[in-house]
């Protein structure tokens, strides 16, 4: 059962505050219950655009989308984890 | 009904620029509080929701972390925000834009809420955009608040407000940055160390670059953090700390094997920023034996999930990937990278 969040932020930085957004209408993002994965909606004819203070943006064809984050390997814990930052 | 304006003129655009300016200052201003003007527009808040209590006492403190503490102290009280929240800025809000102030937490941030007054006032005072009588007085006392003051809280009995930082240095792009001990301080002591607008321990500040750990960035969790940290210790003085051996390579791709320091020699892949031309390096599966390996692994793909003629095709914004959903197979490398 995906749940609708109040909010089209893909990641957000602990330590800048700098975040990963989709902006435009008839955008959404669901959290499906898939640990580490949210799902995107852009409605058809939508104009959707992923910003960050610090990457270029990013234009997003209407569609759904699952959104990853990149994962990172700790050798010391011997376990891997997404990037946090 | 006024005319919707869809550009500004060349005057306007200088306007705005000067307005900006100005608006700025008033976020990082250092002066001491203007404690009259701060608590006028504090009380006259107040009456405009009706509190009952006309006299609060105010209590002052040098940083937003000493309000907590006296928050803290006097806690039991009812908190007026939600009521000041409702009735003074949701009302400006609803009437210019929904969307502002639903994420912002117990207090107000005084100079820092310049950001959205400055809009407003823009518009007012510049444009001449007509607001409501009452929106436009409610607008005036978050302007006088900003002004004159840091941080506050408002209860039924007292007001807790901060004086402003006694110190802001930001680097050439506006970002809380700086190398020579805190970039944001207070006069009680508390302070921010950032560099290049990212949260740091100030070891990290105050250690000159060559006594600086490189193991460091192997045990630091947060990838702003180690950004940081390699930009500055050297990407050349960490490999060569860290005894780097390059395994592989591709473009500006190197996948390195580190000493851990314990004999164990791991790999790690040191990469480049596309926007802003800083590296990273991550620690990458042990069973990554190229560059290739590291990526895919560090992207989610296993060998089966890639196909470069008909797999899916998908997009990364730094460590954010969009992969279209229900897709089985995908491209090796994002057909988008920013």
């Amino acid at each position: 059962m995906k749940k609708l969040l109040p909010h089209t932020i893909l990641a957000e930085g602990e330590h800048t505050g700098h975040r990963h957004e989709v902006l435009g209408n008839g955008v959404a993002l669901y959290d499906d219950g898939q640990e580490g994965t949210l799902l995107l909606e852009v409605l058809a004819g939508a104009q959707a655009t992923v910003v960050h203070e610090e990457h270029h943006s990013q234009p997003i064809a209407p569609g759904w989308y699952d959104r990853l984050l990149v994962q990172e390997y700790d050798h010391f814990l011997e376990e891997s984890r997404q990037v946090v930052d | 009904m006024g005319r919707k304006i869809t550009e500004l003129t060349a005057q306007q655009v200088e306007q705005l620029q000067a307005f900006r300016a100005e608006w700025f200052e008033v976020g990082i201003c250092t002066e001491r509080a203007d404690r009259p003007k701060a608590e006028a527009a504090i009380l006259a808040m107040r009456d405009e929701i009706g509190v009952a209590n006309k006299r609060p006492t105010v209590i002052w403190c040098a940083s937003p972390a000493t309000c907590i503490l006296a928050d803290t102290l006097l806690k039991g009280r009812q908190s007026l925000r939600q009521s000041l929240g409702q009735s003074l800025r949701q009302s400006l809000e609803q009437s210019l834009e929904q969307s502002l102030g639903q994420s912002l937490s117990e207090c107000w941030w005084g100079q820092h809420e310049a950001y959205w007054i400055a809009f407003y006032l823009f518009c007012r005072d510049i444009l001449g955009v007509k607001y409501e009588a009452e929106a436009s007085r409610h607008l005036d006392l978050w302007r006088d608040i900003a002004q004159s003051c840091g941080w506050w809280w408002c209860f039924e009995n007292y007001v807790v407000v901060s004086e402003r930082p006694t110190i802001v240095r930001m680097n050439t792009d506006e970002r809380l940055h700086s190398d020579i001990g805190p970039a944001l301080a207070f006069a009680d002591g508390w302070n921010v160390y950032a560099l290049n607008g990212v949260r740091v321990p100030a070891q990290l500040v105050d250690t000159p670059a060559e006594d600086l750990d490189a193991g460091w960035l192997m045990r630091e969790k947060n990838a702003e953090v180690r950004r940081e940290l390699v930009r500055k210790i050297g990407i050349e003085k960490i490999c060569k700390d860290l005894h780097a051996v390059v395994i592989d390579s591709m473009g500006e791709y190197e996948l390195l094997a580190l000493d851990l320091g314990d004999g164990r020699r791991r790999p790690y892949l040191k990469m480049k920023n596309p926007s802003i031309g800083v590296y990273h390096i991550e620690g990458v599966h042990p069973e990554c034996h190229t560059v290739c390996d590291a990526l895919n692994w560090r992207n989610h793909l296993t060998p089966a999930m890639i196909d470069e003629v008909n797999g899916a095709e998908w997009s990364q914004q730094g460590d954010v990937i969009l992969r279209p959903h229900g897709a089985k197979t995908f491209r090796s490398s994002p057909s988008t990278l920013t």
